[in-house]
């Protein structure tokens, strides 16, 4: 009897849950899986997303960190469940653009996800320890140049802006990448720590990682990939004015969900995003957390993916 | 100059502040008491809260958890034989057996003391110290790195009671885990079997909780124990240590502060290692190193002491040059940023009120986590007391909580339950599962270290024309060596007291 009315109950459950789902949304809490650490810029830009969307839609917005594996737990996890508006992913260049060149038989395919808007982006830096006698870009690809088996560098292992970085650094220069001395690394903060000590001749990072070295004087910044001159640094020239527009190594995150999520849900996220990332303090908080809100639609974010793909396969294809 | 210690204590004294401390510390005790449940992800779940609170108010909070988890962590260590922290593993050797004698009030009150001691002799040196030796963190590359993991295995071999062999196994069981999943340096992936559960490895947390927590229980079900100490325990007061026991317990208080605030200014060196590197240090200087394992004060003060004084010292590197020593500084980092806060010299001359009042309010909060922590002495020692058929099941639960809490993962409830087999197994056959531990935990950063300092030169030669590396390496030999001579000097000693323990 007792199980009867419990798998009554459960029925009713579901058919509520149901027709509510389509026709409000959202209104159960929602979990945004972040495929790294807490604390770094992809999951302090969840998070002060995370806060706007809370106070907006009145349900909690959970941020859940899944570290590891080169993100593809993570990406998995949100790719195999149900695509209703409850699970979403923290996306980025490295969880999707670059997943199947640097991760080989993935059980799915980088374009079978829901994308749902790209909300910010971080320019990579190539930085020096402040004694370094190098004093632009053009100075590192001399030295790259007259002695490359000595000149050492920072690598994450293929997985995300830092190598995006140096592989259009070393496509531009010509000079062949297993020549020069890649020393591996596991995070980005720790290739900062690396340089800022002077045990590398070149490294690479993000503000978020650089801002504390360069302001404790133990950092000079040669170039911001890109052609657009980053708000804190207006004196650091950009990499196409150091004459190297090929590098344009651009970190960005954005939003995605589990394949075939409905569109009222992709639109009520856009909607949302559209005006959060117009928000001035959100732009602030963002900045501190080292991003710039970029904000993309769904289609172009798709675009972006597959423009940033092609070129991580060229660059990567080896 | 205006401003310095104590403008920032008294603004630490608003009646705010003093209470963003105490939430901090209360919250800290908890998630240090339950196993699995880590200051980082308690400081991760708070950082939405912290951007309401004013910038002061959510780095106090946040500082709080951290170093308040040190304190709790030992409380279930103590009396359970289960660490709430990895910082707290080496305190279970000594710990738990003073608790199965009796003396868990004293156990718990010379880690209460010793925690303050380091927790107040630390904010101090950070106070006069501030930014002046935050550069140590940055000398030190690949090969320093090296050296000193080195010098920490040496750890290892003395650990290893009788059979040195067998500890050495156990040791590299613990390094082999480690380096299950994807390669930290190259992204590749490695011992995964195609699971992409185990691409993400082994985390020391579900591992941990089983070979400790689960174990645990297993073997006190097993020995049908009715609870784990039977005897009369005195009022709270007269279990605090007294005389001899009190001065040996303040003295190696005192060195593990040492130890465990210098190494803590350097990344990577996480509470739990210089927990480590303390007790052995203990041991070789101490009299009757045998003892160690049996309810030696010193076995619990120093660690105790070593995971709070790293703690402290982190704050050095993390204000003034913005480096996070461990993962919850990280976290701390990024409540710093989002407040619009970058760390480094420039902090402590803008935002000085800001960085004193943070100081001044970690004396505020040592001071309150002793007075909280002292009374309850009492009340925490009467848990020993608790029918093993009551307290059994309660543990249990909050090691599957906890082995699923920092990753999110039922992959890791499995994992605990795993290791809970193994590390029963492990006990019955009389293995030291604190190498296996220490294995997991460093192995990581010696693999790392070699490779990256070989990369560096592109010969092993590195580490003996850099200076730290060279004297790091000289002296874990000198230590091998000290060991193995006092061992086969003092092997007569040993058998007497094998086979006095094997008659009794």
């Amino acid at each position: 009897m007792l199980r009867i009315a419990m798998l009554a109950l459960a029925v009713l459950a579901i058919t509520l849950s149901g027709t509510s789902a389509q026709d409000k949304y959202p209104t159960k809490p929602i979990e945004i899986i972040v495929p790294y650490v807490a604390g770094a810029s992809t999951d302090l830009g969840a998070r002060v997303m995370a806060q706007v969307l809370e106070t907006r839609w009145q349900v909690p917005v959970r941020v859940i960190n899944k570290p590891g594996g080169n993100t593809v737990p993570a990406v998995t996890e949100m790719m195999s469940a149900k695509p209703d508006g409850t699970l979403f992913l923290m996306d980025n260049i490295a969880s999707s653009a670059m997943l199947d060149t640097v991760v080989k038989n993935l059980p799915y395919k980088v374009f079978d996800r829901s994308f749902v808007a790209m909300t910010g982006y971080t320019p990579m830096m190539f930085i020096v320890h402040v004694d370094s006698p190098f004093k632009t870009l053009g100075d590192a690809v001399e030295a790259l140049k007259s002695d490359t088996a000595k000149f050492t560098w920072t690598s994450l292992g293929g997985v995300g802006g830092q190598d995006l970085a140096f592989r259009q650094f070393f496509a531009a220069t010509g000079v062949e990448i297993g020549k020069a001395r890649a020393i591996a690394l596991k995070g980005g903060a720790e290739a900062v720590t690396l340089t800022a000590g002077g045990h590398v001749r070149l490294g690479a990072g993000t503000w978020s990682a650089i801002a504390a070295p360069l302001g404790a004087n133990k950092l000079r910044v040669l170039a911001v990939a890109g052609n657009v001159r980053w708000p804190r640094l207006p004196d650091a020239p950009t990499t196409t004015e150091a004459g190297y527009p090929e590098i344009d190594a651009q970190y960005w995150i954005g939003v995605s969900g589990p394949p075939g999520l409905a569109a009222n849900i992709v639109d009520t996220w856009n909607e949302a995003l559209r005006q959060l990332l117009a928000d001035k303090e959100v732009q602030e908080k963002m900045l501190n957390a080292g991003l710039l809100t970029a904000y993309l639609d769904p289609e172009a974010m798709m675009a972006r993916v597959e423009r940033d793909r092609k070129a991580v396969q060229t660059l990567f294809g080896n | 100059m205006d401003v310095g210690l104590l403008s920032g204590l008294a603004n630490a004294m608003s009646l705010a502040n003093i209470g963003f401390a105490l939430i901090g510390c209360l919250l800290g005790t908890l998630v240090g008491i339950l196993p699995g449940l880590g200051p980082a992800s308690a400081m991760a779940i708070l950082l939405p809260v912290a951007l309401y609170l004013p910038p002061a108010g959510a780095i106090i909070i946040m500082s709080g958890i951290y170093y308040g988890a040190m304190y709790g962590g030992s409380t279930t260590a103590i009396l359970m034989n289960i660490p709430g922290e990895v910082a707290s593993v080496v305190t279970t050797q000594d710990g738990f057996a003073m608790t199965k004698q009796g003396r868990a009030g004293e156990a718990l009150a010379i880690a209460a003391i010793g925690s303050y001691l380091a927790g107040m002799l630390g904010t101090l040196a950070i106070a006069v110290l501030g930014p002046t030796v935050a550069d140590l963190a940055l000398h030190f590359g690949p090969p320093e790195y090296f050296g000193l993991v080195l010098f920490s295995m040496t750890a290892l071999v003395s650990f290893s009671g009788r059979s040195i062999l067998a500890a050495l196994m156990l040791g590299v069981l613990g390094m082999w885990l480690a380096s299950i999943g994807t390669d930290p340096l190259t992204g590749t992936q490695r011992l995964n079997f195609g699971s992409i559960q185990l691409m993400k490895g082994f985390d020391v947390v579900p591992v941990l909780i089983g070979l400790f927590g689960i174990a645990e229980v297993l073997s006190t079900l097993e020995q049908k124990t009715q609870q784990i100490y039977a005897g009369r325990l005195g009022s709270a007061w007269s279990m605090i240590p007294r005389g001899v026991e009190l001065v040996r317990g303040l003295a190696a208080s005192l060195r593990g502060t040492l130890i465990g605030f210098v190494l803590g200014l350097l990344p990577g060196m996480l509470p739990a290692l210089t927990a480590y590197l303390s007790y052995d240090v203990e041991r070789q200087v101490s009299r009757t190193p045998e003892k160690f394992g049996t309810g030696m004060i010193e076995g619990v003060a120093a660690p105790e002491a070593a995971n709070n004084a790293t703690a402290m010292a982190g704050f050095i590197p993390l204000l003034s040059l913005g480096i996070p020593t461990t993962p919850a500084l990280a976290i701390l980092l990024g409540t710093l940023m989002i407040n619009g806060l970058t760390p480094g010299p420039m902090l402590f001359q803008q935002q000085a009120l800001l960085v004193w009042t943070v100081i001044g309010s970690m004396l505020i909060a040592n001071t309150a986590l002793l007075i909280l922590n002292l009374p309850l002495v009492g009340l925490w020692a009467r848990i020993s007391q608790i029918p093993y058929h009551v307290l059994g099941p309660i543990v249990l639960c909050v090691c599957v909580v906890g082995a699923y809490a920092p990753r999110n993962t039922m992959f890791d409830v499995w994992v605990a339950i795993l290791f809970g087999i193994v590390g029963y197994v492990l006990r019955r056959l009389g293995m030291p599962l604190a190498v296996l531990v220490l294995g997991l935990l460093l192995g990581p950063l010696f693999e790392q270290s070699l490779r990256q300092s070989i990369a560096l030169e592109g010969t092993p030669a590195i580490f003996f024309t850099r200076p730290i590396p060279l004297a790091l390496m000289i002296a874990a030999a000198l230590v091998l060596a000290g060991t193995v001579w006092l061992r086969r000097r003092s092997r007569t000693v040993q058998g007497l007291i094998h086979e006095s323990v094997n008659q009794s």
